[in-house]
């Protein structure tokens, strides 16, 4: 897309602003770093905007452009900052669960396979079902079910436990 | 060692994920699953609270300014069109001939002008002249140096003492010339007053002048240089420069 006017950047900006926005929000966990992120990313989407074409395959685009570039922003993060080790859980029995929130999850997400790490997203954190990630990961609804079975076993070692 | 994500997740287990939800909200969502879903909301209240936040947009958020953040992304985005010198201008319309182009762009030049045109022009050259139409006000031609705002709407009008080839081009980063009409090489074009080039471009709000040139070649290439603001041509050539300046919107 060339030069667009600034009325119709506006009008994107309403329309998709609030979902890149909360879903950034979601991801990185502060309103800073959520709002450098909608402005990354709408640039983006004003690079791409003739890929859009109905609503439902648009949220989809949305959806993945923004995971993946918080994905990104929180790998960066892992880089610049030293490990945090204040997640680790102690040592537990291979039945017992432990509770993941949001702030542990991003620790893991920063860390994991790329690939691993955004299917998590998908279903850890927005609660698609394998049938419902499927199409934003480009892959069957099994692939989906084994890259979360990955992604778990190895939080599972990260965290302290072992698979 | 087991993991629960719950806690991490959107809804409860069994509720519509958030992107179901932003589906539901933007009307995306096939019949089936669309009744499905708003029948969860109806009956949960978690969920409806999750839907609510969904439709209220940015309001929602009341830490954000969403006009600074626009404002920000507006000038990023100019900043990087500024960048890329050939996106400076939308070519908007194709031939005029094209009855969307005529009802889009309604910009008459009129007759031919009995008036000494205002470009800048030695004499016997070529003349380039500009018609601006900003919202729906009619088309006026304006003067070089004129001041135009981030979409107001540019036509072409030009003058040629013979037939040639013939381009439009602006002045890009480095004293390089961007194309402006056409979009690649040069058209021919017999003689005349007044001839309407096809199409209007848009002007962006990548801020700062523009500097465009016509180049009229009779029998040569119309490949010409400039440095600053001096346009060198080869033999058979003469061009015409026009300035429009930008102007912030009121």
């Amino acid at each position: 897309m060339g030069a667009f006017a600034a009325h119709e950047v506006a009008r994107l900006f309403r329309l998709h602003g609030p979902q890149v926005y909360r879903r950034a929000l979601r991801l990185l966990g502060n309103p800073t770093d959520a709002e450098e992120a909608l402005q990354d990313v709408f640039l983006k989407i004003l690079d791409r905007v003739d890929d859009f074409d109905d609503q439902g395959k648009t949220l989809n685009w949305l959806y993945r452009i923004t995971t993946n570039h918080c994905l990104n922003v929180i790998r960066g993060r892992k880089r610049r900052l030293a490990l945090s080790e204040a997640f680790r859980v102690a040592p537990q029995r291979a039945d017992h669960a432990v509770a993941v929130d949001q702030s542990v999850l991003r620790e893991l997400l920063g860390r994991a396979d790329p690939r691993e790490a955004e299917a998590a997203v998908y279903v850890h954190l927005d609660g698609m079902s394998y049938s419902e990630a499927a199409p934003l990961l480009g892959v069957s609804k099994r692939t989906v079910g084994n890259l979360i079975a990955r992604f778990d076993a190895w939080a599972a070692v990260a965290l302290g436990g072992t698979s | 060692m087991k993991l629960d994500f719950s806690a991490a997740r959107a809804g409860q287990a069994g509720c519509p994920s958030e992107r179901t939800l932003d589906a539901l909200h933007l009307g995306a969502l096939p019949e089936d699953e669309r009744a499905a879903a708003a029948a969860h909301v109806a009956g949960c209240g978690d969920c409806a609270a999750r839907l609510a936040e969904i439709q209220q947009g940015f309001q929602a958020f009341a830490s954000l300014d969403e006009r600074a953040v626009l404002a920000r992304i507006q000038t990023r985005h100019a900043e990087a069109q500024a960048r890329r010198p050939w996106w400076r201008f939308a070519w908007l319309a194709l031939p005029v001939g094209a009855a969307a182009a005529l009802a889009v762009f309604a910009l008459r030049p009129g007759p031919v002008d009995p008036v000494e045109p205002p470009g800048v022009r030695a004499k016997g050259g070529a003349v380039l002249r500009v018609m601006r139409q900003r919202g729906e006000a009619p088309a006026e031609e304006i003067l070089s140096g004129a001041a135009c705002q981030a979409g107001d709407r540019l036509r072409f009008v030009v003058d040629l003492p013979a037939a040639g080839a013939v381009r439009i081009v602006a002045r890009g980063e480095g004293d390089a010339l961007v194309p402006v009409w056409p979009a690649v090489g040069a058209e021919a074009m017999g003689p005349g007053r007044g001839q309407v080039v096809p199409g209007a471009v848009a002007l962006d709000d990548a801020g700062g002048d523009e500097r465009l040139f016509l180049i009229h070649c009779a029998g040569a290439e119309p490949a010409c240089t400039l440095a600053g603001d001096a346009l060198t041509c080869p033999s058979g050539c003469t061009s015409s420069a026009f300035v429009v300046r930008r102007d912030p919107a009121p």
